[in-house]
């Protein structure tokens, strides 16, 4: 044997039949697509001979007389030797290689298989334009071939002539098949008929309205109505260079998750692509449904998606631009739609506002934000208030709200990164504004202070009460606030809740001994127990000395603030309200019997 | 059940596909507060896994050792309830963490390390894991010999369910290639990486910045500018993966070689995401960008929108260059100064004043 031998890889045509109709199509209807992108391409490719022709495709559905289907184009046909070439040769394209491949919907040479899907045997019967003969290709899912020339006279085009498997009959009902025909073919610029039983329609006669650019935004709103199932707040044309896209997006009416899974219409140079996520839209838009057709981009084989290359990414690109200048021009365009569009999709708006500034400019004092008096626009907020308040997350947000709202100071809740990268960033752009953060130990500090230096009592008093809430591992102030009411305030600083947590530390974890270097490294305060000095009872607790009454009426207060500042209480701090609670039972008995 | 269905509520805001990782790590404290108010060990934990996977794609790890010491003390105490290969698989990120703090002792390390290398063998792993980390710090201090002695030790070990995967195990040979000065063979060896045969969260993006640093340094401006132009398609995909951090300096340091204004474009971009990270990674970012900043010219004044928490950030966003490349001269001096103390050599230093040498 001689070593430098070649040999060729042999191929099981039935499997590798079977494997590429069968596998690569996730769906059966796919030979409806496939057939009308190969009439499509026929007829293009007549019209580079003659520019005049008028193509039309033609179905004939099985019904009582005729058990097959038939598929009809009048496009370009097939000569005896590209029969052989094109139908016969798994992969080879009549039109990847030629001049004008970029007007063609297919180029894989493959999608004929599709048809093996639903019919055991495809026939198909060419006239080539360029030739008088016409001839009949007859094609089995096996493998084999024959090429019969056809005696009777035939015009130019071809037919595709399928008869269904008994499985996958249902496909070919009318109500069915139509339903197919239009999803795919509805946007192609050839008129389609769809016959049965001797009856004829159009199934694309009202054409794709969504890119006619004298289409009025009736229309377009009422095709979004049909096509999404959704009554759209407004619709706007989109275009771009790259990829040549050419469309409309709809703002959605209601809001909308961040995961989302985002739909779109994609067409490829006018036959349905997909309906999920082309990744033509940009992460952000998720309010936005686009019906969109790119004559520039490619797909991938099995035609379900996009080929993401750099073209895409700079339509992408474009796409996103003529978005935001949507958004940027809407408020002038139209009030009503600008304030439903803030209204509904504000949260939206602010992810990408906080990414943009011209964006930010335009829509900030529309922007509502949550306080601690409700929802309130920025505009509302900055009018009203000389200092804008705001606290980064939840926690400091729930603990302050109360404080807050008892001061009449108005605090922003900026819990999303977003929403305070919005503060900072508009803070910059516009130096009038005071933007300032803020956290439940600042708010602290704007309480009036009491002294007590001249006074025994309340420094004994302040003494007891610390020595009381040592052991809870939290420290005592003195101060006074609004509401009178309120006897004690809780706060925590922040940088104390961790996931450390407590817990018994396994004697196997060298871990916990570096616990300390990886502390935060501003200095976590302990939790705060704030007295009201203005409170009447405050005020009668200084005088209070019983060794079992004063304890326990600061414990009490102790867990009530929890609760008031919506803190979890645990089992320890319930046992020792109850505890407490018990004690004063207990005092008040003995005191009633030593009456 | 009311908190279990309140920290539902958490983990559905939290698994948000858009949402961004630090406001689902926000999210995931709340949610492990609650638990732990509600004495829930097994939840606890379990919110403590998804913390620490947050966390992982982040530069800032600020619950990284905290959550992790508190999921080891509850397996510890109930074994039999956790899942001791996901444990120890968190433990190799936690052993990163230690040596990128230098306030940790050496001894502490030492013991932490001894400590995963009981655990894993009494689970049944071989030690491959356990010397890719000693081989993964030998690679940042450039200690060569140690870096040589590890590799051969990571290498003569089989592969078991802790080693790190084979990307991640091909990127620090290249590592290694690179720093022996060599860069043909680091391209060589790189070449089943940048041609996507292997590859996982962050191989080969990080391969090829450093590829790419490396590259212009030696003066492959064709190499350079291809592995520039894949690492910038790599990094589209990756908005909020502030882990990158580091490997991105390294790319705007071949910027200020070639670009100097897509550099300066390049570090407003990202130099937000280097506020607060491990020291370690301050550290090579700051030596990056000294690096970087070196090349431009000092006196000049530039615009740059700095994040308002940079000690340099003023309202006017305008500096003198001169002044970004002292702070970050400095930044990574002292950083140097704290890690070669503790390290007891001077890696760290060397490895400043050999960036900045013209």
């Amino acid at each position: 044997m001689e070593d430098n031998q070649q040999y060729l890889f042999q191929v099981n045509l039935k499997g590798m039949i079977s494997l590429l109709s069968e596998h690569l199509y996730s769906d059966p209807n796919t030979f409806v697509r496939e057939l009308l992108q190969n009439g499509t391409d026929a007829v293009t490719a007549f019209k580079t001979i003659n520019e005049a022709h008028e193509g039309a495709i033609q179905v004939y559905l099985p019904d009582a007389e005729n058990s097959s289907m038939i598929f009809e184009d009048n496009g370009i046909g097939l000569k005896e030797d590209e029969i052989h070439q094109f139908l016969a040769v798994i992969g080879e394209s009549s039109k990847r290689n030629a001049f004008e491949a970029k007007d063609y919907i297919g180029k894989f040479g493959i999608g004929l298989l599709s048809c093996f899907v639903v019919s055991n045997e495809i026939i198909v019967e060419s006239r080539s334009a360029l030739s008088d003969k016409a001839f009949r290709w007859t094609g089995k899912a096996d493998g084999t071939y024959q090429i019969t020339t056809l005696t009777e006279e035939r015009p130019i085009g071809s037919k595709v002539i399928l008869s269904p498997k008994e499985e996958y009959k249902h496909l070919f009902d009318p109500v069915v098949f139509r339903k197919n025909l239009m999803h795919y073919g509805e946007a192609l610029p050839i008129p389609i008929y769809l016959h049965h039983a001797g009856t004829a329609e159009q199934i694309n006669a009202s054409g794709s309205i969504w890119l006619n650019p004298s289409a009025t935004k009736a229309e377009l709103l009422e095709y979004g109505r049909k096509t999404f199932n959704t009554s759209f707040l407004d619709v706007f044309p989109i275009q771009t260079e790259a990829g040549k896209v050419k469309g409309v997006a709809y703002i959605l009416p209601y809001k909308t998750q961040f995961t989302n899974i985002q739909k779109h219409k994609t067409y490829l140079k006018r036959m349905f692509l997909s309906e999920s996520d082309s990744r033509l839209l940009p992460k952000w838009a998720f309010f936005i449904r686009c019906v969109l057709n790119t004559d520039g981009l490619d797909a991938t084989a099995s035609r379900e998606s996009l080929v993401y290359n750099s073209e895409l990414k700079q339509a992408k690109k474009e796409i996103g631009a003529a978005i935001k200048d949507y958004l940027k021009s809407i408020g002038i365009i139209d009030k009503s739609i600008y304030q439903k569009l803030i209204n509904v999709h504000y949260l939206h708006l602010k992810a990408i506002a906080a990414e943009d500034n011209e964006l930010l400019q335009v829509f900030i004092n529309d922007l509502p934000f949550e306080t601690n008096k409700g929802m309130r626009t920025f505009r509302n907020i900055r009018e009203l208030e000389p200092v804008i308040y705001y606290t980064p997350n939840i926690d400091d947000f729930k603990q302050v709200q109360r404080i807050a709202g008892s001061q009449g100071i108005l605090i922003i809740n900026a819990a999303y990164t977003f929403e305070e990268e919005i503060l900072t960033k508009i803070q910059r752009l516009d130096a009038t504004l005071k933007i300032e953060k803020t956290s439940p130990g600042n708010l602290l500090n704007t309480f009036h202070a009491v002294d007590t230096s001249g006074d025994e009592t309340l420094t004994a008093f302040g003494l007891r009460v610390a020595a009381v809430l040592q052991p809870l591992n939290c420290t005592y102030s003195l101060k006074r606030f609004s509401p009178e009411d309120t006897p004690a305030i809780y706060v925590v600083s922040q940088e104390e809740t961790t996931t450390g947590g407590t817990q018994q530390v396994s004697s196997t974890n060298p871990l916990a001994a570096t616990l300390g270097a990886f502390a935060k490294k501003k200095k976590a305060d302990l939790p705060v127990l704030c007295f009201n000095a203005d409170n009447k009872l405050v005020k009668r607790m200084a005088e209070i000395t019983d060794p079992f009454v004063f304890p326990s009426i600061i414990q009490i207060l102790y867990v009530q603030a929890l609760m008031l500042g919506k803190y979890p209480v645990n089992d320890k701090e319930m046992n020792l309200f109850n505890e407490a609670l018990h004690n004063l039972v207990i005092t008040g008995m003995e005191n009633f019997i030593n009456i | 059940m009311r908190y279990t269905l309140e920290i539902q509520k958490l983990l559905n805001k939290a698994s948000q596909e858009d949402l961004h990782p630090k406001d689902a790590v926000k999210l995931l404290i709340q949610a492990i507060q609650i638990a732990d108010a509600n004495n829930d060990t097994e939840l606890g934990y379990e919110l403590r896994e998804d913390l620490m996977e947050k966390e992982w794609g982040l530069a800032d790890r600020g619950e990284f050792v905290n959550a992790f010491s508190w999921m080891v003390n509850a397996h510890d105490a109930d074994p039999e309830s956790y899942d001791a290969e996901d444990l120890l698989w968190k433990y190799k990120w936690i052993i990163d963490e230690l040596y990128a703090n230098p306030e940790v002792p050496a001894e502490q390390i030492e013991s932490i390390l001894q400590d995963y290398k009981r655990r894993v063998t009494e689970q049944g792993y071989g030690l491959r894991s356990y010397y890719s980390k000693l081989l993964a710090e030998a690679l940042d201090q450039k200690e060569q010999e140690k870096s040589k002695a590890s590799l051969d030790q990571v290498n003569a070990l089989p592969i078991d369910a802790l080693s790190d995967c084979r990307a991640c195990e091909m990127d620090a040979e290249v590592t290694y290639l690179l720093n022996t000065g060599d860069f043909n063979a680091g391209w060589e060896k790189a070449q089943p990486l940048l041609a996507k045969q292997f590859t996982c969260a962050h191989v080969p993006v990080i391969t090829v910045c450093h590829l790419c640093y490396h590259a212009i340094k030696n003066g492959e401006v064709e190499k350079a500018a291809e592995l520039f132009n894949k690492a910038e398609e790599e990094l589209h995909e990756r908005e909020y993966d502030t882990s990158l951090i580091t490997s991105i300096a390294a790319l705007i340091v071949y910027l200020f070689y070639t670009d100097q204004e897509k550099g300066w474009n390049y570090t407003e971009k990202y130099l937000p995401w280097s506020i607060s990270c491990s020291v370690k990674t301050e550290y090579f970012f700051a030596m990056y960008m000294a690096e970087a900043l070196k090349r431009a010219d000092q006196e000049q004044d530039i615009t740059i929108v700095l994040p308002a928490e940079h000690p340099l950030y003023s309202s006017s966003d305008t500096l003198k260059v001169k002044d970004l490349y002292a702070y970050y001269y400095d930044l990574a001096s002292g950083h140097a100064r704290d890690f070669d103390a503790r390290n007891g050599n001077k890696s760290y230093t060397t490895q400043v004043e050999e960036a900045i040498v013209e």
